[in-house]
């Protein structure tokens, strides 16, 4: 909106609706005026496919929150972070990963349900998670982990800051300062900016195997076209 | 009417092959081949992301690093605080995660429910 994008919301009711939608009031996933409001316009009422679609979301998204994160992973993740002695390397492995489990489950659960309501009532969403724990890297694992969040952090933070398009340095800080912030946003804790920090420099490193990877093609480019000469 | 399709599921996330970024969207990054070299390489980015989520997790930098060094060295007084069930539990949990997102990376929920047997319910209907 502010940057000219995207139309002003017609009415002071569309606007209230799209401020109260109620399936994803409550966490997410962050929807942006374009990608409801125009949905607004027209009236809505499922047909048979999107009750189907979306009651199967809303099903499989509470399995995912109730049963997996609640019922079988919040326990044993509860257990190993709330003990105060050292722990037995297998047992703190496997309080990291079901706290890994639990977070995912929980919050593509949440976010699975969200949509699939918005779709029984005839509404389109935007995904939130895409299988994020196949990514290959961690510019893969932010374009499949909350997903409406990244795209924000991207659109209203790395791009105003700049980007890529200010040079190399440049781009590495705005890159970290995206993740650290990022972190910030999930709690007023030190330990959410040292997250941030720690995928910042993961990012970091990844971009910096890509840039050399680049080069050394572009060199040996540059070699091949020398020799056909 | 407005009808949500598989695709417009998509497009909602990403909009079609963008050539430039569409504001709320976010272009995949180019599907991955699933070959072994690449499972790897997702496995060590999903070890990487565990560490992260250590100081995520925990309440104060006490406890995470209390956390890491019980990760990563054996220390001989460690205690046993889970049970077998539990280790079980989430062992088997964490595999069945991350194959499956393995096995569908590349799709979406909806496709894959849709082509289950019995799964014809999901995607039926008028298109």
């Amino acid at each position: 909106m502010y940057r000219k994008e995207s139309q002003p919301v017609k009415s002071l009711l569309d606007f209230s609706l799209f401020v109260t939608f109620f399936p994803h009031l409550v966490a997410g996933p962050i929807v942006r005026p374009p990608q409801l409001v125009p949905q607004f316009l027209t009236p809505r009422k499922a047909n048979s496919q999107q009750l189907m679609q979306g009651l199967f979301l809303l099903s499989l998204g509470l399995f995912m929150k109730v049963f997996l994160a609640d019922g079988m992973l919040s326990g044993p993740a509860n257990t190993v972070f709330g003990t105060q002695d050292p722990l037995k390397t297998l047992d703190a492995w496997m309080g990291v990963l079901a706290f890994s489990g639990q977070i995912f489950f929980d919050f593509a659960g949440y976010s699975s349900c969200a949509i699939g309501a918005a779709l029984c009532l005839g509404f389109t969403l935007p995904q939130n998670f895409l299988f994020p724990y196949a990514a290959v890297g961690f510019t893969d694992f932010w374009r499949r982990w909350h997903i409406t969040l990244s795209s924000w952090l991207r659109d209203y933070l790395y791009i105003p800051l700049g980007g890529n398009r200010l040079g190399k340095y440049r781009t590495y800080f705005n890159l970290m300062v995206t993740m650290l912030l990022g972190g910030l946003w999930h709690g007023a804790n030190w330990t959410f900016v040292v997250w941030g920090a720690l995928h910042g420099f993961y990012l970091w490193i990844e971009k910096a195997f890509r840039d050399l990877r680049n080069r050394s093609k572009a060199y040996r480019c540059l070699l091949q076209r020398k020799n056909n000469w | 009417m407005f009808v949500a399709t598989e695709e417009q599921l998509v497009k909602a996330s990403f909009g079609p092959t963008l050539k430039k970024p569409v504001e709320g969207y976010f272009p995949p990054e180019k599907n991955h081949s699933k070959n072994l070299t690449n499972f790897i390489l997702a496995l060590a980015t999903f070890f990487l992301v565990n560490v992260t989520w250590v100081f995520f997790r925990s309440p104060d930098f006490n406890s995470a690093w209390k956390i890491l060094r019980s990760m990563f060295i054996n220390l001989p007084k460690g205690t046993a605080v889970l049970s077998y069930l539990d280790i079980y539990k989430v062992a088997l949990i964490t595999v069945g995660l991350v194959v499956s997102h393995w096995l569908m990376r590349n799709t979406m929920v909806l496709k894959v429910a849709g082509k289950m047997p019995g799964g014809f319910w999901v995607l039926s209907g008028p298109s």
